[in-house]
């Protein structure tokens, strides 16, 4: 796509942020107060509540966290392959100087914009995956996201995501075991463990006054109870949900340790799930996204430009959710892409749909500082396609973690038909 | 499933006359509403009891939502009429959009225009789209052409808060779109892939002979004409891309314009269509012949037949039915209303009651259409901003989706908690709250003749009224109960005045209003 999204001359809303926030009237404050963007009225200031969950104990195994970068991001610009010297030719115009890399090793470097990322790469928290990907060819972001989430490439028998089965394999009785962060649920959530999706905890309740939300809640329940349609599910678990968020909702946050989440929708979004991580609601899955990866065009050149920006954002918004965490002690976290990009540059200062990608792992358990993968080279002759090949199918990163930290006994539940090459990558829990 | 190829040959004058038949069966049918997926639901679980009134099903299904005096109409002429009328929309009048339309100058400026005046205004170009969008969908009286130029421009989705969409995409929704809604689709294909909106949103502007950009190439046949089963190869995708090179914008009147120094020249090959493209003057009609050839592929009818069968019957459509629309397609040169003719004749058709779920636009859009609320123009009400904003709430801003795949077309993309939450809360400031620039009958004022004496009465008046059904006995207790009498308790006008919002709210925030 066009990007253009960078100099976006609107706010996400399509209708101008002034024209919200002034000219107030009634009428309009009411909507939006509704809408969260006048804040909560009563906001108290208040360590975090635990919440009162129906008891399921504490779970097993690590908050998996799986963040999508949709788009695809590019691998050979977030992690530079300084030393290769092909890179540097397929390249000209777009590749990230070797003296401005953060070097990760005699052979791998960070893109400068992914600096904040280096501490927790050097305590070892942070793994870097290479050349990893889908063994499914397509070349479409669609049925790449699709294929990644539901973790069978190219079969579409399964419609369950990864996280969906992982959870359903399991006990656990939490009804608020995942969260997908947005106002729609990620595929690989997707199964029978209805995950709660929200946008923002303080703006998830009914609008009423307090007094009349009783009556609404339970009307509201009583209209969805027992239907033979997914929005019975749905409508049961909202109400589940803004009962059980209100004592959150009226509270303010502060992250902890200096944490510093960007004001970004990715930051935001991290910051739901910190919070919910730290009231100890039983979360065993959670979904973000972040979006514009697509950079057919002007990608710019390290520091400044497009993809720049993008990785600043992932850099700041993964080092903050590690410190707000406490160096994500019992968090994992992967963070993924539905395949990189064309080795070559395009005619546009951007490069086209590739194959292989990168990945990151981060969290308390990761053996972080070290670059995984079998590096295939980027030689002509070596490509797929014009692509970097895929040397490590990205089912044997997420497997592992499952297997070593989520807690999962059998992988085969997750990925079937799948035979699984473990990295070493994380600790057993 | 097979009965669908019969359904082809019969007349297509007559193919609606099942459904206009059942209408002395209004109100008797309850039907099942099954959406994909809920397959495990337990064996207690109740179907949604939607009415299957043949002529409420029609209505639901061509329109945005029913209105009393729609379905008044409908009735009257006959379902089979009804369709005539509404795929000759040139021949309806449609007064109220445009008295409300007058407000929004972008819509008539040319690219040039709006590029030198709003050059420093840019999102109010976009605004006045995205309000006039949800203006025409809730106002319209050419209701079925609105839901087919909804439909085309999620099929050639282009994001418009992009950074040259933003100011090009009403020229395409005026000059693309809507002119191609129910015309050929290889018309509406090549016209769209010379809409500089387009051309700048997929970066064709961007490709040339010698440093091609796929972007383009690759989305036009895997989402635009082929599909991405179509069978073509990352070969066809490049040399797609080499076809259209030359296809670029002029930067000063933002219109199309073609660069030979640009194109690439040499013999081309994508799947059955070759072309020795000798002559880089002859670029355009080049392009032309391979859009040609892709708008008539076997693949591209599957695609576009598909596409029409899920919006209009079932998110699972009967491949049967995909396969005789297809046929339709192609043995009809792409032309569009004997499409949509075969389909909505269909016997899947009218079997589907209830098969489909409301996405955003199309829930807010019943819901003002219920309540009957009109549109002021002028002084300080802009009622299209707070309808926006709810729309923005709810995940659907006209032309807001992000990726080139335009809104997803199945419910389980719209249905989550954080989705059903906005629903609710969306239905509390249209019926209670009230939404600045939009006036409209009081809730209790529609509900008062007959008067409701009882509390009973009311909340059948506002279901009949605001769903175009009774609830079932459960339902209808749970409204009453949210009053805190009893259904035979009997009200003063003052009771039903500050109880008919609220309970109005609740009907329109059941399931029943959830389906079209």
């Amino acid at each position: 796509m066009d990007s253009g999204t960078d100099e976006n001359p609107l706010d996400d809303c399509g209708c101008g942020a002034d024209e919200r926030a002034g000219g107030a009237g009634h009428t309009r404050r009411r909507v939006l107060a509704g809408f969260g963007l006048l804040g909560a009225t009563a906001v108290v200031q208040a360590a975090t509540p635990r919440l009162a969950f129906a008891a399921g104990g504490a779970p097993t195994g690590d908050l998996v966290v799986q963040i999508f970068l949709r788009g695809a991001m590019d691998g050979l610009s977030a992690v530079v392959p300084y030393a290769d010297a092909d890179y540097h030719v397929a390249r000209p115009g777009i590749r990230v100087p070797t003296s401005s890399v953060h070097k990760l090793d005699g052979f791998f470097g960070l893109h400068p914009a992914l600096a904040p990322l280096l501490g927790p790469w050097r305590r070892r928290h942070l793994a870097v995956v290479h050349a990893v990907g889908s063994p499914h060819p397509t070349r479409s972001h669609f049925d790449a996201q699709d294929f990644m989430e539901r973790g069978v490439p190219g079969d579409l028998s399964l419609s369950t995501g990864w996280l969906g089965r992982h959870l359903a394999s399991r006990p656990g009785r939490s009804d608020l075991r995942a969260v997908a962060v947005g106002g729609t649920a990620q595929l690989a959530l997707r199964g029978p463990v209805a995950p709660i999706t929200l946008r923002r905890i303080v703006d998830f309740t009914l609008v009423a006054e307090d007094a009349e939300r009783t009556v609404l809640e339970t009307s509201v329940e009583r209209l969805y109870a027992g239907l033979a349609h997914p929005m019975s599910i749905a409508g049961k678990g909202t109400i589940s949900a803004t009962r059980r968020l209100r004592a959150l909702s009226r509270t303010t946050y502060t992250p902890s340790g200096g944490a510093k989440y960007p004001n970004t929708e990715l930051g935001k979004q991290l910051t739901e799930v910190a919070r919910l991580a730290k009231a100890r609601v039983g979360l065993e899955a959670a979904c973000v996204d972040s979006t514009g990866w697509d950079t057919h065009e002007s990608q710019g050149t390290a520091p400044a430009g497009r993809l720049s920006s993008l990785l600043s954002d992932l850099g700041a918004a993964l080092a903050a959710f590690y410190t707000d965490l406490g160096g994500l002690r019992g968090v994992t976290v992967v963070v993924m892409s539905e395949f990189g990009r064309r080795v070559a540059e395009n005619g546009s200062g951007g490069t086209d749909h590739g194959h292989g990608g990168v990945m990151f792992v981060l969290g308390g358990g990761v053996v972080g500082g070290k670059v995984y993968g079998r590096w295939p080279g980027l030689a002509p002759a070596r490509l797929d396609r014009g692509d970097l090949r895929v040397t490590t199918d990205y089912r044997d990163v997420l497997g592992e973690i499952l297997l070593r930290r989520g807690g999962q006994t059998s992988i085969a539940r997750v990925f079937p038909r799948h035979n699984l090459a473990p990295l070493g990558l994380v600790l057993p829990r | 499933m097979s009965g669908e190829g019969a359904d082809a040959r019969v007349s297509r004058r007559g193919v609606l006359q099942g459904v206009a038949a059942g209408v002395v069966l209004a109100g008797s049918g309850v039907a099942v509403a099954e959406a994909p997926g809920s397959g495990g639901s337990p064996a207690a679980a109740r179907r949604v009891a939607l009415s299957s009134d043949p002529v409420l099903h029609a209505v639901r299904r061509l329109s945005y939502g029913p209105t009393p005096a729609l379905l008044d109409h409908v009735r009257a002429i006959g379902v089979d009429a009804w369709l005539d009328e509404q795929l000759a929309p040139e021949l309806l009048a449609d007064v109220e959009v445009e008295r409300i339309l007058a407000t929004f100058p972008t819509l008539k400026m040319s690219n040039a225009v709006i590029a030198t005046a709003y050059a420093d205004d840019r999102k109010t170009v976009l605004r006045e789209l995205q309000a006039a969008t949800v203006v025409r969908a809730v106002w319209s009286t050419r209701q079925l052409s609105e839901l087919m130029v909804e439909m085309w421009s999620n099929h050639l989705h282009i994001h418009a808060q992009n950074q040259h969409a933003l100011l090009l995409k009403t020229v395409d929704d005026r000059d693309v779109i809507r002119p191609h809604a129910l015309g050929r689709f290889a018309d509406l294909l090549a016209a769209s892939a010379r809409s500089p909106a387009m051309l700048t949103y997929l970066n064709n502007w961007r490709s040339s002979g010698t440093n091609p950009n796929e972007d383009y190439g690759r989305e036009l046949l895997e989402l635009h004409t082929l599909g991405v089963d179509g069978g073509y190869t990352e070969a066809d995708v490049a040399n797609v891309a080499l076809a259209l090179t030359g296809w670029d914008v002029d930067r000063s009147t933002w219109d199309f314009a073609y660069r030979p120094e640009r194109h690439y020249v040499g013999p081309l090959k994508v799947l059955g269509w070759r072309h020795a493209n000798a002559d880089a003057a002859d670029g355009v009609s080049t392009g032309l012949s391979l859009l040609d050839y892709l708008a008539h592929h076997p693949s591209t009818a599957r695609h576009i037949a598909r596409r029409i069968c899920v919006r209009f019957v079932s998110d699972s459509p009967p491949p049967s039915l995909v396969a005789s629309a297809a046929k339709v397609y192609l043995a009809e040169d792409t032309a569009i209303k004997p499409v949509l003719r075969h389909v909505l004749g269909s016997s899947a058709f009218r079997n589907s009651v209830g098969m489909k779920f409301r996405r955003p636009v199309e829930l807010l859009a019943a819901s003002v259409r219920a309540l009957g609320a009109r549109y002021d123009v002028g002084g300080r009400s802009d009622a299209a901003a707070d309808l926006l904003f709810l729309l923005q709430g709810l995940g659907q801003p006209p032309f807001g989706w992000q990726t080139p795949d335009g809104y997803p077309d199945r419910a389980s993309f719209w249905i989550s908690t954080q989705a059903m939450l906005q629903r609710w809360n969306m239905e509390q400031h249209l019926a209670v709250l009230g939404v600045r620039g939009l006036s409209g009958p009081r809730l209790d004022t529609v509900v008062a003749a007959p008067a409701a004496k009882t509390v009973g009465e009311l909340v059948d008046a506002l279901c009949e009224r605001l769903a175009f059904q009774r609830f079932t006995d459960e339902h209808r207790s749970a409204l009453v109960a949210a009053t805190g009498k009893s259904a035979p308790a009997t009200l003063t006008s003052a009771d039903v005045a500050r109880l008919a919002p609220a309970i109005g709210a609740l009907v329109l925030s059941s399931p029943y209003l959830q389906l079209r």
